[in-house]
């Protein structure tokens, strides 16, 4: 007997030994298999969980920022009121140039002085 | 925004559920050889069934994603790291015994690969069953008392059909070494078939 046919002889032996296993064996290699197969669908379960996460939480990211940007607003318009300058009170030269007061009253102001003191004089 | 979500899930669902008709169908192929080659290995149809078993766990929970033509060759590695595991569990079991004076001496041989001289777990000697020529079972036999190397080389190239690279990644030895051991499980097995062979 040749070597080649030697093997196909032990393969066949070693075949019909794999098919012939008793129904007990069978059934044990089931079970293992689902077992082991049992944790493909844990995987699955993890990637719905995944999924389902992504989904609930996808807006997220939007939401956080329409809340920055109304906290931004909301500091902007505050820090405007507070920038704004009080009645009466422009006693500091900048604050009389930023201001949007008509400034045509500071051009004539030595005119002004002058019909005080005049009105001071005539009394 | 359902309709995101139906479309995110469908593909991935629809995958898992090929990827585990895929791994079924697989393991299914390929569970008697291995429960056959474990077997051979620990002479206990037990620990052979569980070997298999984790050798299956383990290759779904690491080696799924791989493409379908690599998991032979690595369900093979991962047997024949399992059955590695439960021979040096037995070593140190059997260490204890002797120990604690429940058998009568370690006889290890002082060889260059200890494993290739792992005599059958069942105590069998070779040469007690040259006697025997009922050939299937002769045949039978002499696979069984290989030493555990040759028969793993043996079995793994012969049967599953193994090349000697996949045979010395699952092995975790060299392709020469691979090619040592099969090269004497076969001169071993003609050598103690000689019947058998002329039938």
């Amino acid at each position: 007997m040749s070597e080649k046919d030697f093997l196909q002889k032990v393969n066949a032996h070693l075949d019909e030994q794999a098919e012939h296993l008793d129904a007990a064996t069978q059934s044990r290699l089931n079970q293992a298999r689902q077992r082991a197969l049992e944790h493909v669908k844990s995987s699955e379960q993890d990637h719905m969980t995944d999924v389902i996460a992504g989904t609930r939480f996808r807006w997220l990211p939007a939401s956080a920022m329409a809340g920055i940007a109304i906290v931004a607003l909301g500091s902007f318009l505050f820090l405007q009121n507070i920038n704004t300058v009080p009645e009466g009170g422009l006693d500091d030269p900048l604050e009389i140039v930023t201001s949007n007061n008509n400034l045509d009253m500071y051009e004539q102001l030595d005119f002004y002085m002058w019909l005080v003191e005049e009105d001071n004089s005539a009394s | 925004m359902q309709h995101d979500y139906a479309i995110d899930i469908s593909p991935a669902k629809e995958s898992t559920l090929d990827k585990a008709r895929t791994l079924d169908r697989f393991l299914a192929q390929v569970e008697r050889k291995a429960f056959r080659i474990a077997e051979l290995a620990v002479s206990n149809r037990e620990e052979a069934l569980d070997i298999v078993q984790d050798s299956m766990i383990g290759l779904v929970q690491k080696y799924a994603d791989r493409p379908e033509e690599e998991w032979t060759p690595l369900f093979y590695r991962i047997l024949q790291s399992r059955i590695r595991d439960w021979y040096r569990k037995n070593k140190v079991r059997s260490k204890w015994m002797s120990w604690l004076g429940f058998s009568k001496k370690d006889d290890e041989c002082e060889c260059e690969d200890a494993m290739a001289s792992v005599p059958d777990p069942a105590g069998r000697d070779p040469q007690q069953t040259a006697s025997n020529h009922e050939s299937m079972e002769q045949l039978d036999e002499a696979i069984h008392n290989l030493p555990y190397r040759q028969q793993q080389a043996f079995l793994l190239r012969t049967w599953e059909g193994l090349s000697v690279a996949d045979t010395a990644s699952a092995m975790k030895c060299s392709q020469g070494s691979v090619k040592t051991h099969y090269s004497r499980a076969l001169h071993a097995l003609r050598l103690e078939l000689e019947d058998y062979r002329y039938e």
